[in-house]
């Protein structure tokens, strides 16, 4: 069965920085993963760099086996601003625009999604409170039937109860097939839904481990082995 | 992966918004026209052809610009980098869904222009037309008179799509070089950039006036005409793929 995510020898450089150096990685199908770094270890761009978006990079990258960009980018959902829209457009229109241009949306979804979300599509984007926000970006993204979805820290800067929401949103609406991969640091939420957690540190990939290894290797839990690596209590040769 | 069909849509409709907004701005000049006139010297002076024609200069230029923007906008956007499409695609239509745009827009200004001219002048417009018709004829000949307007015509709309795209090319090597030169040294080479394309645009600019000489001035030297054309839109052609090679390679969108 073809591997949700393959990246071999990955390495990316922006403005003279290497952000990401020597970065393998691989996915099966079906997983919830944890993508835990902390600020500026390169989540995000790891991210961008498998949806295509960012450029120049050394290395291989496959998404549900395909190399091209725009073959990635049709098998993976990926959590994007907005920032293309103008901040009138009701969200609606946005829903509109993914329907028309994204053929795996699922209309039926997105609906029941907003309704389980507490959204009003008839607001416009400039309405929404931050918390809001994330959560419509949420919806978007779990509508479409993608085969990988990217999850860019989506609990960032919202309250507790939208992030129940949302949380609650992922374990409904994954379907079994698709994978997820969802980038945080804050770890403590969404410990109980990874399958599988990989740690960014040092502009690399440092740890892959199965929840289950964690608590079976370690005796702990997810938050604490994320700690423990970053806090240099777990070292390298223990990975 | 989406099709063409769906990424036009996509890409056409903020233009088109646009493109309506101005149209709308110009229908409000022409109202406040005829009720200044109407007002002011009574209805009976009210002159539509003078409403509709003698307001909204500079309108045209407002939407290429607004839509150069816009393009510029869509390029670097998440929103539009993510489709499942290639950056071709993507380029291509977003620079076809401006030029539809900006047509639209002169199609319709120039209707109502039309409309305004007929509604005071209906009698009048079969002489203004042989009248140009004769004039253009007189000059250079019935055959020269009716290239030379199929050139114009097509120098103007290949002037429009180059001027789209050297804006393009522009930002586009600004954002690639921003993203390979170390912070320190991004704001020397900007500088040096933002020069040598003030240089190269003065450069060009000379060049087309040179290529538009003989279109202006009715030479009837068509075949040098239509070099001129051709070498326009190859110059066009190569810039529009070197855009989609830095897209392709080197330009990310922005978050």
């Amino acid at each position: 069965m073809t591997n949700a995510i393959e990246i071999t020898d990955l390495t990316y450089r922006k403005n003279y920085k290497t952000i990401l150096a020597d970065v393998n990685l691989t996915i099966a199908t079906g997983r919830v993963v944890g993508l835990l770094g902390e600020n500026g270890a390169g989540k995000t761009t790891l991210m961008r760099l498998l949806a295509d978006l960012a450029k120049g990079n050394h290395g291989n990258i496959a998404v549900a086996g395909a190399t091209r960009g725009p073959q990635r980018r049709a098998n993976l959902s990926f959590t994007e601003h907005l920032q293309g829209f103008r901040p009138g457009m009701k969200l609606r229109e946005v829903a509109d625009f993914y329907a028309a241009v994204y053929p795996d949306f699922a209309a039926q979804k997105y609906l029941d999604l907003i309704t389980f979300l507490q959204l009003d599509d008839d607001l416009a984007l400039n309405q929404l409170s931050r918390g809001m926000r994330e959560k419509f970006i949420i919806a978007l993204t779990l509508a479409r039937q993608a085969r990988v979805y990217l999850l860019d820290e989506p609990f960032a800067g919202i309250d507790s109860m939208s992030r129940k929401r949302i949380i609650g949103s992922i374990i409904r609406w994954k379907q079994p097939e698709a994978t997820m991969l969802i980038s945080d640091h804050y770890v403590t939420e969404i410990a109980p839904l990874l399958d599988e957690v990989v740690v960014v540190k040092d502009q690399t990939v440092v740890a892959h481990k199965s929840s289950e290894a964690i608590r079976q290797d370690f005796g702990i839990g997810v938050e604490a082995f994320y700690e423990g690596i970053y806090e240099g209590e777990i070292h390298d040769d223990e990975l | 992966m989406t099709n063409f069909s769906a990424t036009f849509k996509a890409l056409w409709w903020p233009k088109f918004r646009i493109a309506n907004w101005i149209l709308g701005l110009y229908g409000l000049m022409v109202v406040a026209s005829v009720g200044l006139t109407g007002f002011s010297e009574g209805w009976g002076k009210v002159d539509l052809a003078n409403s509709t024609m003698g307001v909204g200069f500079g309108l045209g230029t407002v939407v290429f610009i607004w839509l150069a923007f816009h393009t510029e906008h869509d390029l670097t956007r998440d929103s539009y980098r993510l489709l499942p499409v290639t950056d071709t695609r993507l380029y291509l239509t977003s620079l076809l869904t401006s030029f539809v745009a900006f047509g639209y827009f002169v199609a319709v200004k120039a209707l109502v222009m039309g409309l305004g001219f007929l509604a005071g002048h209906a009698s009048d417009l079969h002489g203004v037309l042989v009248q140009v018709w004769q004039g253009g004829q007189a000059a250079m000949g019935e055959r020269h008179f009716f290239e030379m307007v199929l050139y114009t015509t097509l120098f103007i709309v290949v002037l429009i799509v180059w001027m789209w795209v050297m804006i393009t090319l522009i930002h586009l090597l600004t954002t690639a070089l921003s993203a390979v030169l170390p912070n320190v040294q991004q704001r020397i080479v900007r500088f040096i950039l933002a020069v040598v394309v003030i240089v190269a645009l003065i450069w060009m600019g000379k060049w087309l006036l040179q290529l538009a000489g003989p279109i202006v001035s009715g030479v009837s030297n068509n075949a040098a005409i239509a070099l001129s054309l051709g070498i326009l839109t190859a110059v066009t052609a190569v810039m529009a793929a070197v855009n989609v090679y830095l897209l392709q390679h080197w330009v990310e969108a922005r978050y």
